[in-house]
């Protein structure tokens, strides 16, 4: 307990050093919101600079904005005209959450079942066929498997939908996410494969066969918890990335993600938007971290007493 | 010699070995190649040899942890090479291992209670927790752990205390044989005695039977009753200990003695065996004949035609065409 909260307030300084960092680096960028090919009236633009207090001096601006993220308020979007910040996240982070941990949940159920078997029957069709199929896995791009099975099972077979949202019915879900699952079951395999086999030749698995123990309870009771470590490490930024959704995948389905507005904010220098998506990410990073080093804890007890 | 408990007959272990390249040809690495001997109940078998020779491959195929490409093994009578896994399950009851890297050798994610007391839930599922928890705080305490360490974790305990932490676990069952992979060869020399003392304690407590593999012949001297010494996978000479440390009959034997150190110069000075030369040949391409010809002194044409058989000779047996001629003396050595 003292452990999780000792991490929780240490993430505050790296959270300030994520939100100074990009504060400043987005506003030495050259170009500003209201640069636009055709210019701005001088008045006009002087207006919208006030509006949005622009033409204050810079430690001014970062003062007021650290004040406003305190207050959980990540102001409004200067591109998308009368929408804050806030909303644009909302509507768009549960899309990406949706999909992101559909795809993480497919790749868990699928992947690390294969990589196990695999490693158990070492060197037999078990383990080479499912490693092949991961190599491939991880070799093709979504943006060509994407496309692919579009192609095959919504224009030719017409069995699923080509895109969009569709409210998130579940029709509309298929495609997206095994496109954005593929590769991480490929890569999940690969990893827990690696680890299981690993395991299953260090010293104290011989023992527990040596105890006469089932095979059986030598795999579940002694190989799996350490074998699972570095599934655990790859876990925590990769579900990150997976949750906050792939501007690709969301590109090529048409989904309403925050993938492409944190592409736009960045191109148009919507700063606060760019700000608000960079937090956001900043804030998962640290907590899936954090509870991976729990989890670690949980499956190592030598990682609990030191 | 009492009953017969283990019998060991013509086994060999090989194992594939691919030379490097897309077409290298696959050849056999002999790592225990036509090895037969006997344990008898009650007694301490002592295996020697150097590192590579095959003692940990043995070892593994007597447990039934590892390969057995062809022979017999025979526990109490039953044939083990013909059981699978689940059918060899029941026999880990009467047959333990002690293993040569005590730490890395127990779960680093259970205490020691857990560790212990586990053998007895797979193999005595009947038994209740609290019967279960008494019979591993009473080994504990037999083994020099104290019973208030139950719930404490492999890691936080010595190289020795997890070594008594090994011989528990593997006591707790009550096997009736006792396979020993260098239990004290990661020890430190201090600890290694009491824990090689603590080892013949039990066994004569609990009429246990040893086997028991050492690359240190101290040690071996120390606990065995016989010896066998292997040589590139291959018996070279099985003796009663204090005829094969008196007066060894195989060249090989011999050379392993005169590597032992002597503490006192003037003993040392009078010593007439000659040190070990030349390296191990590789198992991938061992000497025709006799194995140990191309290091060996006495070395003829025969040995390198013929390869020698395990005969009895004297108290003990051996492989070596020439035994008797060096045992009189008469045999030539080659100018080394």
């Amino acid at each position: 307990m003292r452990f999780i909260l000792r991490r929780v307030l240490g993430a505050i300084p790296t959270l300030l050093i994520i939100i100074t960092l990009s504060f400043f680096m987005l506003r030495a960028a050259p170009g500003g919101p209201f640069t636009t090919q055709r210019a701005l009236p001088p008045q006009v633009k002087a207006n919208l600079e006030h509006m949005y207090h622009l033409d204050e001096p810079l430690w001014e601006q970062y003062g007021r904005y650290l004040g406003d993220i305190a207050s959980g308020d990540f102001g409004p979007s200067f591109v998308y005209r009368g929408t804050s910040v806030n909303d644009l996240i909302k509507q768009g982070l549960p899309v990406d959450a949706t999909i992101g941990g559909l795809a993480l949940l497919m790749a868990l159920l699928i992947g690390v079942p294969l990589g196990i078997v695999a490693a158990l029957r070492q060197n037999t069709a078990w383990d080479y066929a499912p490693m092949a199929g991961a190599m491939v896995g991880i070799s093709i791009p979504n943006f060509v498997v994407a496309p692919l099975l579009i192609l095959i099972l919504a224009v030719k077979l017409h069995w699923l939908p080509a895109g969009g949202w569709g409210d998130g019915h579940p029709w509309y879900l298929i495609l997206p996410v095994v496109s954005l699952g593929l590769p991480l079951i490929a890569y999940m395999a690969r990893l827990m494969r690696g680890s299981m086999v690993e395991v299953l030749n260090s010293p104290f698995i011989r023992t527990a066969r040596a105890k006469g123990l089932p095979e059986r309870t030598v795999i579940m009771r002694h190989a799996l918890r350490p074998a699972l470590m570095p599934l655990i490490s790859f876990l925590g930024p990769a579900a990150v990335t997976t949750l906050t959704g792939s501007i690709v995948i969301e590109q090529i389905f048409g989904l309403p993600g925050i993938g492409r507005f944190f592409v736009n904010g960045a191109l148009n220098r919507d700063y606060t938007l760019v700000m608000g998506v960079t937090i956001l990410y900043g804030m998962l990073i640290i907590a899936f971290n954090l509870l991976a080093d729990v989890l670690y804890g949980v499956l190592d007890p030598r990682v609990r007493l030191s | 010699m009492s009953e017969l408990l283990y019998s060991v007959s013509h086994l060999d272990v090989h194992f594939p070995m691919r030379d490097k390249g897309l077409f290298g040809k696959t050849r056999l690495l002999r790592a225990i190649d036509d090895v037969s001997f006997q344990v008898h109940r009650g007694e301490t078998l002592g295996v020697v040899g150097e590192s590579g020779c095959g003692k940990s491959t043995l070892l593994r195929a007597l447990m039934r942890l590892g390969p057995a490409t062809a022979g017999s093994l025979q526990f109490e009578g039953r044939e083990l090479t013909d059981l699978d896994d689940k059918a060899m399950q029941p026999l880990r009851r009467d047959l333990q291992m002690i293993f040569q890297d005590p730490l890395a050798s127990l779960d680093p994610r259970m205490t020691v209670g857990q560790i212990i007391g586990e053998p007895l839930r797979a193999l005595e599922p009947t038994l209740d927790a609290a019967s279960r928890r008494e019979r591993v705080l009473e080994l504990m305490r037999r083994v020099g752990l104290l019973p208030e360490q139950v719930n404490r974790y492999a890691h936080e305990f010595s190289g020795g205390q997890a070594q008594r932490i090994g011989i528990a676990r593997a006591l707790i069952v009550e096997p009736r044989l006792l396979v020993c992979d260098e239990p004290v060869s990661a020890l430190d020399v201090s600890i290694k005695s009491q824990v090689i003392n603590l080892l013949m304690d039990l066994r004569t407590e609990r009429g246990l039977t040893y086997v028991f593999i050492a690359h240190d012949l101290a040690s071996v001297r120390h606990i065995a009753d016989r010896v066998v010494v292997l040589y590139l996978g291959r018996v070279m000479e099985i003796a009663d200990r204090d005829a094969l440390y008196a007066a060894p009959l195989h060249p090989y034997t011999q050379m392993l003695l005169a590597a032992v150190p002597i503490p006192d110069p003037r003993v040392a000075r009078q010593r007439r065996m000659s040190v070990v030369r030349g390296e191990l040949p590789s198992p991938l391409d061992p000497p025709s004949g006799c194995a140990f010809r191309t290091r060996c002194p006495f070395a003829t044409r025969r040995c390198a035609e013929q390869r020698p058989a395990l005969r009895d000779v004297g108290a003990g047996q051996v492989a070596c065409h020439h035994a008797e001629a060096i045992a009189e003396g008469r045999a030539e050595r080659a100018s080394a």
